[in-house]
Protein backbone atom coordinates (compact mmCIF):
# COMPACT_ATOMS: atom_id res chain seq x y z
CA UNK A 1 0.00 0.00 0.00
CA UNK A 2 1.13 3.55 -0.69
CA UNK A 3 -0.15 7.06 -1.18
CA UNK A 4 -0.89 9.20 -4.19
CA UNK A 5 -1.62 12.92 -4.04
CA UNK A 6 -4.59 14.17 -6.01
CA UNK A 7 -5.03 17.90 -6.57
CA UNK A 8 -8.63 18.99 -7.16
CA UNK A 9 -10.10 21.84 -9.25
CA UNK A 10 -9.45 24.26 -6.41
CA UNK A 11 -5.79 23.40 -6.12
CA UNK A 12 -6.21 21.45 -2.89
CA UNK A 13 -4.09 18.29 -2.60
CA UNK A 14 -5.67 15.14 -1.17
CA UNK A 15 -3.64 12.08 -0.11
CA UNK A 16 -5.28 8.81 -1.16
CA UNK A 17 -4.24 5.33 -0.14
CA UNK A 18 -3.73 2.88 -2.97
CA UNK A 19 -2.81 -0.78 -3.22
CA UNK A 20 -0.34 -2.36 -5.59
CA UNK A 21 -2.11 -3.37 -8.79
CA UNK A 22 -4.97 -0.93 -8.35
CA UNK A 23 -5.73 1.47 -11.17
CA UNK A 24 -5.29 5.11 -10.27
CA UNK A 25 -8.60 5.85 -12.01
CA UNK A 26 -10.53 3.53 -9.69
CA UNK A 27 -9.02 5.01 -6.57
CA UNK A 28 -9.70 8.65 -7.44
CA UNK A 29 -13.18 7.86 -8.78
CA UNK A 30 -14.09 5.86 -5.68
CA UNK A 31 -12.85 8.75 -3.52
CA UNK A 32 -15.56 10.89 -5.09
CA UNK A 33 -13.60 12.95 -7.55
CA UNK A 34 -15.40 13.82 -10.82
CA UNK A 35 -13.98 11.02 -12.96
CA UNK A 36 -16.53 9.55 -15.39
CA UNK A 37 -14.48 6.73 -16.94
CA UNK A 38 -17.33 5.99 -19.31
CA UNK A 39 -15.39 3.32 -21.21
CA UNK A 40 -15.00 1.36 -17.99
CA UNK A 41 -11.23 1.65 -17.79
CA UNK A 42 -10.39 0.33 -21.24
CA UNK A 43 -8.33 3.35 -22.26
CA UNK A 44 -10.87 4.03 -24.98
CA UNK A 45 -12.09 7.49 -24.02
CA UNK A 46 -10.57 10.37 -22.12
CA UNK A 47 -13.05 10.81 -19.32
CA UNK A 48 -10.48 9.74 -16.72
CA UNK A 49 -7.87 12.15 -18.02
CA UNK A 50 -5.44 13.62 -15.47
CA UNK A 51 -2.29 15.69 -15.47
CA UNK A 52 0.72 13.94 -13.99
CA UNK A 53 3.34 16.14 -12.32
CA UNK A 54 6.28 16.57 -14.68
CA UNK A 55 8.75 14.96 -12.24
CA UNK A 56 6.58 11.82 -12.31
CA UNK A 57 5.57 11.73 -15.97
CA UNK A 58 8.75 10.08 -17.30
CA UNK A 59 8.88 7.63 -14.42
CA UNK A 60 5.58 6.06 -15.42
CA UNK A 61 5.46 3.33 -18.08
CA UNK A 62 4.99 4.87 -21.50
CA UNK A 63 1.46 5.06 -22.86
CA UNK A 64 0.55 2.43 -25.44
CA UNK A 65 -0.76 3.44 -28.86
CA UNK A 66 -4.41 3.15 -27.86
CA UNK A 67 -3.90 5.50 -24.93
CA UNK A 68 -1.97 7.91 -27.13
CA UNK A 69 -4.84 7.90 -29.62
CA UNK A 70 -7.41 8.79 -26.97
CA UNK A 71 -5.56 11.01 -24.52
CA UNK A 72 -5.43 13.80 -27.10
CA UNK A 73 -9.22 14.09 -27.16
CA UNK A 74 -9.22 15.43 -23.60
CA UNK A 75 -10.32 19.04 -23.30
CA UNK A 76 -7.25 19.89 -21.22
CA UNK A 77 -4.70 17.74 -23.06
CA UNK A 78 -1.18 18.82 -22.25
CA UNK A 79 1.81 17.05 -23.85
CA UNK A 80 4.24 15.80 -21.24
CA UNK A 81 1.57 15.79 -18.53
CA UNK A 82 -1.58 14.12 -19.84
CA UNK A 83 -2.36 10.50 -19.06
CA UNK A 84 -5.46 8.35 -18.81
CA UNK A 85 -5.61 7.38 -15.16
CA UNK A 86 -7.17 4.02 -16.04
CA UNK A 87 -3.92 3.06 -17.71
CA UNK A 88 -1.76 3.66 -14.64
CA UNK A 89 -1.55 0.63 -12.37
CA UNK A 90 0.02 1.40 -9.02
CA UNK A 91 3.26 -0.18 -7.88
CA UNK A 92 5.41 0.76 -4.89
CA UNK A 93 7.80 2.78 -7.01
CA UNK A 94 4.98 5.26 -7.62
CA UNK A 95 4.49 5.98 -3.92
CA UNK A 96 3.94 9.74 -3.67
CA UNK A 97 2.69 10.10 -7.26
CA UNK A 98 1.21 13.55 -7.84
CA UNK A 99 -1.69 14.02 -10.23
CA UNK A 100 -4.13 16.83 -10.91
CA UNK A 101 -7.79 16.48 -11.85
CA UNK A 102 -8.51 18.91 -14.67
CA UNK A 103 -11.78 20.72 -15.33
CA UNK A 104 -12.94 19.19 -18.61
CA UNK A 105 -16.03 21.43 -18.68
CA UNK A 106 -14.10 24.60 -19.49
CA UNK B 1 -25.56 -9.27 -54.43
CA UNK B 2 -29.07 -10.60 -54.52
CA UNK B 3 -32.43 -9.47 -53.35
CA UNK B 4 -34.24 -11.92 -51.15
CA UNK B 5 -37.39 -11.82 -49.13
CA UNK B 6 -36.66 -12.49 -45.49
CA UNK B 7 -38.75 -15.10 -43.80
CA UNK B 8 -41.43 -13.46 -41.75
CA UNK B 9 -41.32 -14.86 -38.25
CA UNK B 10 -43.50 -12.14 -36.83
CA UNK B 11 -47.04 -12.62 -35.65
CA UNK B 12 -49.17 -10.04 -37.41
CA UNK B 13 -50.56 -7.33 -35.14
CA UNK B 14 -52.10 -3.92 -35.58
CA UNK B 15 -48.66 -2.41 -36.18
CA UNK B 16 -47.54 -5.03 -38.70
CA UNK B 17 -47.11 -3.97 -42.31
CA UNK B 18 -46.39 -6.30 -45.24
CA UNK B 19 -43.04 -4.59 -45.84
CA UNK B 20 -41.82 -5.89 -42.45
CA UNK B 21 -41.54 -9.36 -43.95
CA UNK B 22 -38.89 -8.06 -46.31
CA UNK B 23 -37.05 -5.68 -43.97
CA UNK B 24 -36.95 -8.09 -41.05
CA UNK B 25 -38.31 -5.41 -38.70
CA UNK B 26 -40.15 -7.07 -35.83
CA UNK B 27 -42.71 -4.62 -34.58
CA UNK B 28 -44.99 -5.59 -31.75
CA UNK B 29 -48.43 -4.61 -30.62
CA UNK B 30 -47.05 -2.17 -28.06
CA UNK B 31 -45.10 -0.19 -30.69
CA UNK B 32 -45.23 3.58 -30.19
CA UNK B 33 -44.14 6.15 -32.71
CA UNK B 34 -41.05 7.99 -31.51
CA UNK B 35 -41.36 11.43 -29.98
CA UNK B 36 -38.66 13.85 -31.06
CA UNK B 37 -38.34 15.31 -27.59
CA UNK B 38 -36.80 11.97 -26.59
CA UNK B 39 -33.85 11.95 -28.94
CA UNK B 40 -30.59 12.50 -27.07
CA UNK B 41 -30.01 15.95 -28.56
CA UNK B 42 -33.44 17.17 -27.53
CA UNK B 43 -33.22 15.55 -24.11
CA UNK B 44 -29.97 17.38 -23.42
CA UNK B 45 -32.03 20.59 -23.34
CA UNK B 46 -34.70 19.44 -20.88
CA UNK B 47 -33.88 16.06 -19.30
CA UNK B 48 -31.57 16.20 -16.25
CA UNK B 49 -30.10 12.84 -17.29
CA UNK B 50 -28.43 14.47 -20.30
CA UNK B 51 -28.35 18.14 -19.34
CA UNK B 52 -24.83 19.32 -18.55
CA UNK B 53 -22.39 22.13 -19.12
CA UNK B 54 -20.53 19.78 -21.46
CA UNK B 55 -23.71 19.36 -23.54
CA UNK B 56 -24.20 23.11 -23.77
CA UNK B 57 -20.55 23.54 -24.75
CA UNK B 58 -20.94 20.78 -27.34
CA UNK B 59 -23.71 22.58 -29.25
CA UNK B 60 -22.19 26.03 -28.90
CA UNK B 61 -18.86 24.84 -30.26
CA UNK B 62 -20.39 24.60 -33.75
CA UNK B 63 -20.24 28.38 -33.84
CA UNK B 64 -16.62 29.44 -34.04
CA UNK B 65 -16.55 31.98 -31.22
CA UNK B 66 -17.52 29.16 -28.84
CA UNK B 67 -15.29 26.44 -30.33
CA UNK B 68 -12.80 24.75 -28.03
CA UNK B 69 -9.54 24.40 -29.95
CA UNK B 70 -6.87 22.72 -27.89
CA UNK B 71 -3.48 21.00 -28.12
CA UNK B 72 -4.57 17.50 -29.12
CA UNK B 73 -4.00 16.62 -32.75
CA UNK B 74 -7.31 16.81 -34.59
CA UNK B 75 -8.72 19.32 -32.09
CA UNK B 76 -6.73 22.40 -33.06
CA UNK B 77 -8.05 25.66 -34.45
CA UNK B 78 -7.59 24.48 -38.03
CA UNK B 79 -9.68 21.39 -37.35
CA UNK B 80 -12.56 23.24 -35.72
CA UNK B 81 -12.41 25.85 -38.49
CA UNK B 82 -13.00 23.21 -41.16
CA UNK B 83 -15.57 21.27 -39.15
CA UNK B 84 -17.63 24.37 -38.47
CA UNK B 85 -17.30 25.56 -42.05
CA UNK B 86 -18.61 22.18 -43.21
CA UNK B 87 -21.66 22.66 -40.97
CA UNK B 88 -22.12 26.31 -41.95
CA UNK B 89 -24.64 25.85 -44.76
CA UNK B 90 -26.76 23.41 -42.76
CA UNK B 91 -26.69 25.86 -39.84
CA UNK B 92 -27.53 28.79 -42.10
CA UNK B 93 -30.50 27.03 -43.66
CA UNK B 94 -31.58 25.86 -40.25
CA UNK B 95 -31.77 29.47 -39.07
CA UNK B 96 -33.27 30.86 -42.25
CA UNK B 97 -36.38 31.99 -40.39
CA UNK B 98 -36.19 33.53 -36.91
CA UNK B 99 -36.84 31.13 -34.06
CA UNK B 100 -36.91 28.08 -36.30
CA UNK B 101 -34.61 25.09 -36.69
CA UNK B 102 -35.40 24.12 -40.27
CA UNK B 103 -34.52 20.59 -41.23
CA UNK B 104 -33.84 19.69 -37.62
CA UNK B 105 -36.87 20.61 -35.50
CA UNK B 106 -39.00 22.45 -38.06
CA UNK B 107 -40.02 21.75 -41.62
CA UNK B 108 -38.37 23.66 -44.45
CA UNK B 109 -40.06 26.87 -45.55
CA UNK B 110 -37.83 27.21 -48.58
CA UNK B 111 -40.17 25.44 -50.99
CA UNK B 112 -41.59 27.63 -53.72
CA UNK B 113 -44.83 27.20 -55.57
CA UNK B 114 -44.36 24.77 -58.43
CA UNK B 115 -46.38 24.07 -61.56
CA UNK B 116 -50.15 24.59 -61.45
CA UNK B 117 -51.13 21.10 -62.66
CA UNK B 118 -49.69 17.61 -62.52
CA UNK B 119 -47.36 16.90 -65.46
CA UNK B 120 -47.45 13.42 -66.98
CA UNK B 121 -44.01 11.84 -66.63
CA UNK B 122 -45.14 8.34 -67.51
CA UNK B 123 -46.16 5.40 -65.39
CA UNK B 124 -44.87 4.98 -61.82
CA UNK B 125 -41.85 3.02 -63.03
CA UNK B 126 -40.90 5.77 -65.46
CA UNK B 127 -41.64 8.47 -62.90
CA UNK B 128 -39.33 6.78 -60.39
CA UNK B 129 -36.52 6.75 -62.93
CA UNK B 130 -37.08 10.45 -63.65
CA UNK B 131 -36.97 11.30 -59.97
CA UNK B 132 -33.91 9.13 -59.31
CA UNK B 133 -32.04 10.63 -62.24
CA UNK B 134 -32.79 14.09 -60.94
CA UNK B 135 -31.82 13.15 -57.39
CA UNK B 136 -28.37 11.94 -58.39
CA UNK B 137 -27.81 15.03 -60.54
CA UNK B 138 -28.90 17.27 -57.65
CA UNK B 139 -26.28 15.74 -55.37
CA UNK B 140 -27.49 12.43 -53.94
CA UNK B 141 -25.11 9.47 -53.96
CA UNK B 142 -27.86 6.92 -53.48
CA UNK B 143 -31.63 7.07 -53.93
CA UNK B 144 -34.57 4.74 -53.39
CA UNK B 145 -38.33 4.95 -52.99
CA UNK B 146 -40.52 3.60 -50.22
CA UNK B 147 -44.21 3.83 -49.52
CA UNK B 148 -45.18 6.43 -46.93
CA UNK B 149 -45.29 4.69 -43.57
CA UNK B 150 -46.91 6.59 -40.73
CA UNK B 151 -44.96 4.55 -38.17
CA UNK B 152 -41.86 6.58 -39.00
CA UNK B 153 -43.41 9.97 -38.46
CA UNK B 154 -42.81 11.47 -35.04
CA UNK B 155 -45.67 11.12 -32.63
CA UNK B 156 -44.74 14.57 -31.39
CA UNK B 157 -42.32 17.16 -32.71
CA UNK B 158 -39.97 19.12 -30.49
CA UNK B 159 -39.09 22.78 -30.82
CA UNK B 160 -35.98 23.50 -28.80
CA UNK B 161 -36.02 27.21 -29.64
CA UNK B 162 -39.23 27.82 -27.68
CA UNK B 163 -38.03 26.01 -24.59
CA UNK B 164 -37.53 28.04 -21.43
CA UNK B 165 -35.14 26.98 -18.65
CA UNK B 166 -36.62 24.17 -16.59
CA UNK B 167 -39.55 23.70 -18.94
CA UNK B 168 -40.49 20.28 -20.27
CA UNK B 169 -41.24 20.67 -23.98
CA UNK B 170 -44.84 20.72 -25.05
CA UNK B 171 -45.95 18.32 -27.72
CA UNK B 172 -46.60 19.54 -31.23
CA UNK B 173 -48.04 17.51 -34.06
CA UNK B 174 -45.70 16.83 -36.98
CA UNK B 175 -46.02 19.25 -39.89
CA UNK B 176 -46.14 16.68 -42.65
CA UNK B 177 -49.37 17.25 -44.61
CA UNK B 178 -51.91 14.48 -45.15
CA UNK B 179 -51.92 12.65 -48.44
CA UNK B 180 -48.24 11.86 -48.88
CA UNK B 181 -48.01 8.47 -50.55
CA UNK B 182 -44.27 8.02 -51.08
CA UNK B 183 -40.97 8.72 -49.39
CA UNK B 184 -37.92 9.23 -51.57
CA UNK B 185 -34.84 8.40 -49.54
CA UNK B 186 -31.61 10.13 -50.45
CA UNK B 187 -28.18 9.04 -49.26
CA UNK B 188 -25.07 11.18 -49.34
CA UNK B 189 -21.72 9.67 -48.58
CA UNK B 190 -19.39 11.16 -46.00
CA UNK B 191 -15.76 11.56 -47.07
CA UNK B 192 -13.72 8.48 -46.21
CA UNK B 193 -10.55 10.46 -45.57
CA UNK B 194 -12.19 12.58 -42.88
CA UNK B 195 -13.84 9.54 -41.34
CA UNK B 196 -10.42 7.93 -40.99
CA UNK B 197 -9.39 10.69 -38.57
CA UNK B 198 -12.04 9.74 -35.99
CA UNK B 199 -11.76 10.55 -33.11
CA UNK B 200 -11.14 14.20 -33.91
CA UNK B 201 -12.99 17.48 -34.28
CA UNK B 202 -11.76 17.44 -37.87
CA UNK B 203 -13.75 14.29 -38.59
CA UNK B 204 -16.94 16.12 -37.62
CA UNK B 205 -16.54 17.86 -40.95
CA UNK B 206 -17.71 14.64 -42.60
CA UNK B 207 -21.19 14.89 -41.13
CA UNK B 208 -21.20 18.66 -41.57
CA UNK B 209 -20.54 18.25 -45.27
CA UNK B 210 -23.23 15.58 -45.29
CA UNK B 211 -25.87 17.77 -43.63
CA UNK B 212 -25.02 20.85 -45.69
CA UNK B 213 -25.18 18.97 -48.96
CA UNK B 214 -28.21 16.98 -47.83
CA UNK B 215 -30.16 20.16 -47.23
CA UNK B 216 -29.41 21.46 -50.72
CA UNK B 217 -30.15 18.11 -52.36
CA UNK B 218 -33.46 17.32 -50.67
CA UNK B 219 -34.80 20.87 -50.98
CA UNK B 220 -33.85 20.92 -54.67
CA UNK B 221 -35.43 17.52 -55.33
CA UNK B 222 -38.64 18.56 -53.57
CA UNK B 223 -38.71 21.66 -55.73
CA UNK B 224 -38.16 19.56 -58.87
CA UNK B 225 -41.21 17.47 -58.01
CA UNK B 226 -43.23 20.60 -57.21
CA UNK B 227 -42.17 21.98 -60.58
CA UNK B 228 -43.91 18.94 -62.07
CA UNK B 229 -47.14 19.87 -60.30
CA UNK B 230 -47.04 17.41 -57.39
CA UNK B 231 -46.78 18.03 -53.67
CA UNK B 232 -43.33 17.44 -52.20
CA UNK B 233 -41.73 18.22 -48.84
CA UNK B 234 -38.02 17.92 -48.05
CA UNK B 235 -37.14 16.51 -44.66
CA UNK B 236 -33.97 15.88 -42.68
CA UNK B 237 -34.45 15.26 -38.95
CA UNK B 238 -37.70 17.14 -38.59
CA UNK B 239 -40.34 14.51 -39.39
CA UNK B 240 -39.02 11.22 -38.05
CA UNK B 241 -36.24 8.64 -38.22
CA UNK B 242 -34.58 7.99 -41.60
CA UNK B 243 -33.15 4.56 -40.94
CA UNK B 244 -36.35 2.50 -41.34
CA UNK B 245 -37.18 4.27 -44.58
CA UNK B 246 -33.66 3.69 -45.94
CA UNK B 247 -34.09 -0.04 -45.32
CA UNK B 248 -37.57 -0.10 -46.80
CA UNK B 249 -36.35 1.79 -49.87
CA UNK B 250 -33.73 -0.88 -50.50
CA UNK B 251 -30.68 1.26 -49.83
CA UNK B 252 -29.14 -1.20 -47.41
CA UNK B 253 -29.55 -3.44 -44.39
CA UNK B 254 -29.96 -2.56 -40.73
CA UNK B 255 -26.78 -3.20 -38.75
CA UNK B 256 -25.60 -3.85 -35.20
CA UNK B 257 -24.57 -0.20 -34.77
CA UNK B 258 -28.11 0.93 -35.56
CA UNK B 259 -27.04 2.31 -38.92
CA UNK B 260 -27.83 1.19 -42.45
CA UNK B 261 -25.01 -0.59 -44.26
CA UNK B 262 -25.21 -0.02 -47.99
CA UNK B 263 -23.42 -2.03 -50.70
CA UNK B 264 -21.83 1.14 -52.09
CA UNK B 265 -20.59 3.06 -49.03
CA UNK B 266 -21.05 0.83 -46.01
CA UNK B 267 -22.62 2.94 -43.26
CA UNK B 268 -20.60 6.03 -44.17
CA UNK B 269 -23.50 8.07 -45.45
CA UNK B 270 -26.36 10.24 -44.30
CA UNK B 271 -30.01 10.04 -45.28
CA UNK B 272 -32.64 12.64 -46.01
CA UNK B 273 -36.10 12.27 -47.44
CA UNK B 274 -38.61 13.88 -49.75
CA UNK B 275 -42.27 13.10 -49.11
CA UNK B 276 -44.56 13.35 -52.12
CA UNK B 277 -47.92 12.39 -53.55
CA UNK B 278 -46.35 11.69 -56.96
CA UNK B 279 -47.18 8.15 -58.11
CA UNK B 280 -43.87 6.26 -57.99
CA UNK B 281 -42.72 2.69 -58.19
CA UNK B 282 -41.37 1.58 -54.84
CA UNK B 283 -38.11 -0.31 -54.36
CA UNK B 284 -37.78 -3.55 -52.46
CA UNK B 285 -35.57 -4.10 -49.41
CA UNK B 286 -32.28 -5.80 -50.22
CA UNK B 287 -30.30 -8.46 -48.42
CA UNK B 288 -26.60 -8.96 -49.10
CA UNK B 289 -25.48 -10.67 -45.92
CA UNK B 290 -25.12 -7.79 -43.47
CA UNK B 291 -27.38 -9.23 -40.77
CA UNK B 292 -25.47 -12.48 -40.58
CA UNK B 293 -22.15 -10.65 -40.76
CA UNK B 294 -23.15 -8.34 -37.90
CA UNK B 295 -24.27 -11.33 -35.84
CA UNK B 296 -20.69 -12.57 -36.00
CA UNK B 297 -18.73 -9.31 -36.01
CA UNK B 298 -18.40 -7.14 -32.89
CA UNK B 299 -15.98 -4.53 -34.17
CA UNK B 300 -18.31 -1.56 -33.67
CA UNK B 301 -19.42 -2.66 -30.20
CA UNK B 302 -15.89 -3.57 -29.12
CA UNK B 303 -14.40 -0.27 -30.31
CA UNK B 304 -17.20 2.04 -29.15
CA UNK B 305 -15.58 4.15 -26.38
CA UNK B 306 -18.65 4.36 -24.11
CA UNK B 307 -19.76 0.81 -24.96
CA UNK B 308 -23.05 2.10 -26.35
CA UNK B 309 -23.49 -0.59 -29.02
CA UNK B 310 -25.06 -3.95 -28.25
CA UNK B 311 -22.78 -6.96 -28.14
CA UNK B 312 -25.68 -9.37 -27.89
CA UNK B 313 -28.79 -10.16 -29.87
CA UNK B 314 -31.60 -7.88 -30.93
CA UNK B 315 -33.84 -6.93 -28.01
CA UNK B 316 -37.36 -5.56 -27.72
CA UNK B 317 -36.93 -3.65 -24.47
CA UNK B 318 -35.85 0.00 -24.82
CA UNK B 319 -32.62 0.81 -22.97
CA UNK B 320 -33.85 4.31 -22.15
CA UNK B 321 -36.24 7.01 -23.35
CA UNK B 322 -34.24 7.56 -26.53
CA UNK B 323 -35.18 4.18 -27.98
CA UNK B 324 -38.36 3.49 -29.91
CA UNK B 325 -40.74 1.27 -27.97
CA UNK B 326 -42.03 -1.93 -29.54
CA UNK B 327 -39.33 -2.85 -32.06
CA UNK B 328 -37.05 -5.84 -31.69
CA UNK B 329 -33.68 -4.75 -33.02
CA UNK B 330 -30.06 -4.11 -32.17
CA UNK B 331 -30.48 -1.12 -29.92
CA UNK B 332 -27.81 1.45 -29.14
CA UNK B 333 -27.56 3.39 -25.93
CA UNK B 334 -27.96 6.98 -27.07
CA UNK B 335 -27.34 8.31 -23.57
CA UNK B 336 -23.86 6.81 -23.43
CA UNK B 337 -23.15 7.78 -27.03
CA UNK B 338 -24.16 11.42 -26.52
CA UNK B 339 -22.23 11.74 -23.26
CA UNK B 340 -19.08 10.64 -25.06
CA UNK B 341 -19.69 13.19 -27.81
CA UNK B 342 -20.00 15.90 -25.17
CA UNK B 343 -16.88 14.72 -23.34
CA UNK B 344 -14.74 15.37 -26.41
CA UNK B 345 -16.75 18.41 -27.55
CA UNK B 346 -17.42 16.94 -30.98
CA UNK B 347 -19.09 14.08 -32.77
CA UNK B 348 -17.85 10.52 -32.86
CA UNK B 349 -18.22 7.96 -35.62
CA UNK B 350 -15.78 5.29 -34.55
CA UNK B 351 -18.49 2.71 -35.26
CA UNK B 352 -18.45 3.78 -38.90
CA UNK B 353 -14.66 3.93 -39.16
CA UNK B 354 -14.03 0.45 -37.79
CA UNK B 355 -16.85 -1.28 -39.68
CA UNK B 356 -15.44 -3.85 -42.13
CA UNK B 357 -17.92 -2.54 -44.72
CA UNK B 358 -16.33 0.92 -44.50
CA UNK B 359 -14.73 0.72 -47.94
CA UNK B 360 -15.02 2.52 -51.24
CA UNK B 361 -16.03 -0.59 -53.25
CA UNK B 362 -14.54 1.13 -56.30
CA UNK B 363 -12.02 -1.67 -56.80
CA UNK B 364 -12.23 -5.39 -57.43
CA UNK B 365 -10.81 -6.31 -54.02
CA UNK B 366 -13.49 -4.47 -52.07
CA UNK B 367 -16.20 -5.90 -54.28
CA UNK B 368 -14.79 -9.42 -53.90
CA UNK B 369 -14.63 -8.87 -50.12
CA UNK B 370 -18.29 -7.80 -50.07
CA UNK B 371 -19.24 -10.96 -51.90
CA UNK B 372 -17.26 -13.06 -49.44
CA UNK B 373 -18.78 -11.24 -46.44
CA UNK B 374 -22.23 -12.10 -47.75
CA UNK B 375 -21.42 -15.78 -48.12
CA UNK B 376 -21.01 -18.64 -45.63
CA UNK B 377 -17.30 -17.73 -45.68
CA UNK B 378 -18.02 -14.53 -43.75
CA UNK B 379 -15.56 -15.48 -41.00
CA UNK B 380 -12.82 -15.53 -43.62
CA UNK B 381 -13.97 -12.08 -44.73
CA UNK B 382 -13.69 -10.83 -41.17
CA UNK B 383 -10.21 -12.35 -40.85
CA UNK B 384 -9.15 -10.73 -44.11
CA UNK B 385 -10.47 -7.41 -42.87
CA UNK B 386 -8.40 -7.76 -39.71
CA UNK B 387 -5.33 -8.72 -41.69
CA UNK B 388 -5.38 -6.27 -44.56
CA UNK B 389 -7.78 -3.44 -43.78
CA UNK B 390 -7.33 -2.43 -40.19
CA UNK B 391 -9.45 0.75 -40.29
CA UNK B 392 -7.03 2.23 -37.77
CA UNK B 393 -7.26 5.93 -37.05
CA UNK B 394 -5.23 8.40 -39.05
CA UNK B 395 -3.97 11.57 -37.45
CA UNK B 396 -5.22 14.98 -38.52
CA UNK B 397 -1.69 15.79 -39.68
CA UNK B 398 -2.00 12.98 -42.21
CA UNK B 399 -5.24 14.47 -43.49
CA UNK B 400 -3.93 18.02 -43.78
CA UNK B 401 -0.52 17.30 -45.29
CA UNK B 402 0.70 13.75 -45.78
CA UNK B 403 -2.08 12.33 -47.96
CA UNK B 404 -1.56 15.13 -50.49
CA UNK B 405 2.19 15.44 -50.09
CA UNK B 406 3.02 14.52 -53.68
CA UNK B 407 0.16 16.31 -55.36
CA UNK B 408 1.07 19.20 -57.58
CA UNK B 409 -2.41 20.04 -58.78
CA UNK B 410 -5.41 20.05 -56.51
CA UNK B 411 -8.57 18.76 -58.14
CA UNK B 412 -11.38 16.46 -57.14
CA UNK B 413 -9.78 13.93 -59.46
CA UNK B 414 -6.32 14.02 -57.91
CA UNK B 415 -7.31 14.45 -54.26
CA UNK B 416 -9.21 11.59 -52.72
CA UNK B 417 -12.05 12.73 -50.53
Amino acid sequence: MGTIHVTDYNGVSHPLEINTGEKVMEVIRDAGFPIEAICGGEGACATCHVHVASQWYDRLPKANQKELDFVEIAMTYEPGMSRLSCQISYTEEYDGLEITITDEDD
Amino acid sequence: MKTEQAVNVQEPNRNFRAIDSATGFRISDDFERFSQKNDAFSRSTWDPVLQSKKATNFFQAYLMPHAKPRKGEGYKHLDYALRNAAWHMATTIRQIAPGRGEGFQDYFTTHEEGWHEEVDVGNPEQASKVVKNAAIMLGADLVGVAEYDERWTYQERFRRSTLKPGQIPTAEAPDLPEGMTHCIVLGSQMPLSLNRTVPSALSGGASGIGYSQDAATCISLAQFIRNLGYEAYASMNDTGPSIPYAVQAGLGEYSRAGLVITPEFGSRLRFTRVFTNMPLQIDQPIEFGVKKFCEMCRKCSNECPPQAIAKGDAVSEPLNASNTKGITKWTTNAEKCFKFWCSQNTECSICIRVCPYNRTFNNIFDRAWRRLAGSPLRRLALWLDDKFNSHTAKKAGWWWTERNANKRRYSSISIEK
